[in-house]
């Protein structure tokens, strides 16, 4: 990926996202919604988590929001919903649904949320994405936080494109991420001639 | 499978054991004679007494470390080593396995010794089926605590590096080797009840935390980090452990996990079924709306299996029975709370609970297999058929493909429930078809290097 190709894969998104925010469009229904998933009470609670995946990709940047919040309980809602979303999105014979969460997902991916937020969302686009998503993931390979995550879902995610990103990553990698690396490739049915595992290396007490 | 250990050689046994004498005083290690090695005179030793390593010590962990304690006693193991990650659990099992034992933190330290056997792994469901194949690529021999593994890719390659290093691996689900399951086999293999075309479990549910706590820093004590292992990092907080890691799916699964591994383990020894699987699955259930634990509190999950035909259920709660003896339960603690009534087309017969408890009817109890009736296998204890795959390679009662087909229901289960959906599966290739997400979930990359 360069920065070329990564420029014209972000423009692609923006057009999806705002083709579907059109589409879903209804503020007021998200926002009771979203005020559902956080109420006190749990039947109105376990109500609008039944509805999240009528949603649909129109209410995943509003559940982002909320998976960024410094309340515990907001955050934990926000994730059961997503999750119920992504999940529905899935299902077979809804290609179109999950390619529009998934341009959703990279949409809050791409953004100043909490680590911790962006860690749940990779794991999400992990069940769903395909290439779309992909150059996105890698881009939070250099992110301290968050690269073990990313290579995990770009190991996840099946494909050509996600395998060469993985190489391509491996082959710029620093001593200290390179093996992780060299794990998923080996794990996407790579040779790479010299890498020994450190997995039965005691690293502690 | 059959096992066939690799008993040493007199010139191997010299070699091993005068490296062993030369790394244990450098190390300042207590060293111990494999049960492989021959043994001295006067000394319980050649392939009787096996040296053995406990990872994961509380809990059900620290149940075994007890047991394996008397059995040293009486001069048939010798425990060689406890490891934990949290120190004061360590501290607490080192004062029980004796002056011997050494204590470590990290598990590869115990896999790393030669000297071991054998390993008891206790730990969290997600660390199983990692530390179960790193143990047998090691050469142990392994007990692990069930359900056996997490995913299916953890199960096919525990059951992959059990038959490549040619390793006894038992699975914790005990209820096999009850007395009274032996009794349900008997009355079910010779056929009293007919065609059995269903079997029906009940469970009582699974909890919901009530009273969330925030995330926060861990105690002093445990390390996060080796806790965590293959899983994603994140936040700590008090209600993944210790013990309620089985309340959160990718740590433990619930109800349907944790005791299904022991009812559903028997429904498939008892209707011959290890080595098959279910054509499809469906579950439907509730989950929390509040605090960290996410496994489903109530769920019923209804797995289809073919040629021959039969239905299992998993009802959580399901349609509880009372043992018949009411007196005997108090008696004698019986935890009625959860059990399978098998309905065939000639009679019906229910076994409560399923674990280290198991019960059944007046009318299996009573039960003498007719002359050349089908006798089946009757285990001397569960720990007692580990140690006896062990010594003669004999596939134990509830080995690792056993152990991952019964998980595999489980894991299906769940992933049923969390994607709303019917999933179809191939019992032969052991795989979902016809879902490319749910295909996915098959697997959970894991965190570098604790991964299988």
């Amino acid at each position: 990926m360069n920065k070329n190709q990564l420029s014209e894969s972000l423009g692609v998104i923006a057009l999806a996202g705002t083709a579907i925010t059109a589409a879903g469009g209804d503020e007021a229904a998200t926002a009771k919604f979203i005020a559902d998933l956080k109420s006190a009470d749990d039947k109105t609670r376990a109500e609008a988590l039944d509805k999240s995946a009528r949603f649909g990709a129109s209410v995943v940047p509003a559940l982002a929001d909320l998976l960024g919040s410094a309340e515990t309980e907001h955050r934990r809602a926000a994730q059961r919903a997503l999750y119920r979303l992504v999940r529905h999105a899935g299902r077979p014979g809804a290609e179109s649904e999950a390619r529009s969460v998934e341009v959703e997902l990279v949409k809050a991916l791409n953004s100043n949320r909490p680590a911790q937020a962006r860690r749940e969302l990779l794991w999400m686009t992990s069940e769903i994405g395909k290439d779309l998503a992909i150059d996105t993931v890698a881009s939070l390979l250099g992110s301290s936080e968050l690269r073990e995550d990313a290579r995990c879902v770009l190991q996840r995610i099946p494909g050509d494109k996600s395998l060469e990103i993985l190489k391509t990553a491996y082959e710029a990698a620093r001593d200290d991420f390179k093996k992780n690396l060299a794990e998923s490739l080996v794990k996407r049915g790579v040779t790479i001639p010299g890498f020994q595992s450190e997995k039965l290396k005691p690293v502690k007490d | 499978m059959n096992l066939k250990p690799s008993p040493l050689g007199r010139r191997d046994f010299l070699r091993t054991t005068g490296t062993l004498a030369a790394a244990g005083a450098v190390l300042g290690v207590p060293q111990f004679l494999s049960s492989r090695v021959l043994g001295a005179p006067g000394v319980k030793g050649a392939n009787e007494r096996i040296v053995v390593g406990h990872i994961g010590v509380g809990g059900m962990g620290g149940g075994h470390l007890q047991y394996m304690y008397a059995e040293q006693n009486r001069g048939n193991v010798s425990i060689a080593a406890v490891c934990d990650v949290d120190s004061q659990r360590l501290a607490k099992a080192l004062d029980t396995a004796g002056k011997d034992a050494k204590a470590y933190k990290d598990y590869r330290h115990v896999l790393e010794r030669k000297d071991i056997d054998a390993v008891v792994i206790a730990t969290p469901d997600h660390w199983h089926a990692v530390q179960t194949v790193h143990a047998a690529e090691c050469g142990k021999h392994v007990y692990v605590e069930k359900p056996a593994c997490c995913t299916i890719e953890e199960g096919k390659a525990m059951v992959a590096a059990g038959q490549k290093n040619r390793v006894a691996i038992q699975v914790g689900s005990q209820g096999r080797s009850q007395p009274e399951a032996h009794k349900a086999h008997a009355y079910i293999a010779n056929g009293m009840l007919g065609k059995i075309h269903k079997v029906t479990c009940w469970h009582y549910e699974s909890p919901a935390d009530s009273q969330p706590v925030p995330d926060g820093n861990p105690p002093p004590e445990l390390d996060w980090d080796l806790w965590l292992g293959p899983l994603p990092w994140r936040p700590y907080n008090p209600r993944y452990c210790h013990g309620t890691f089985r309340w959160l799916m990718e740590s433990g699964g619930g109800q349907i996990r944790d005791r299904g591994a022991h009812v559903m383990s028997n429904a498939l020894y008892f209707m011959n079924a290890d080595h098959t699987g279910p054509v499809s699955i469906e579950a439907k259930g509730t989950v929390p709306t509040k605090g960290l634990w996410d496994s489903a509190v109530t769920m019923e999950v209804t797995y289809e299996f073919k040629n021959p035909d039969w239905t299992l259920i998993w009802a959580q709660p399901g349609r509880k029975i009372p043992y018949f003896d009411d007196d005997k339960r108090k008696r004698e603690g019986i935890r009625d709370g959860y059990g399978a009534v098998y309905q065939g087309d000639k009679d019906s017969l229910i076994v409560w609970v399923g674990d280290g408890q198991v019960y059944t009817e007046p009318k299996a109890l009573n039960f003498k297999v007719p002359a050349g009736g089908v006798e089946v296998y009757r285990s001397p204890g569960h720990h007692e058929d580990w140690f006896q795959g062990i010594r003669t390679g004999k596939k134990t009662i509830m080995n690792i493909q056993a152990g991952a087909a019964t998980a595999f229901l489980t894991v299906l289960g769940n992933l049923s429930l969390l994607l709303g959906r019917k999933l179809e599966w191939d019992p032969v290739k052991q795989e979902i078809v016809g879902d490319a997400q749910a295909h996915r979930l098959m697997s959970r990359p894991q965190r570098y290097p604790y991964c299988l």
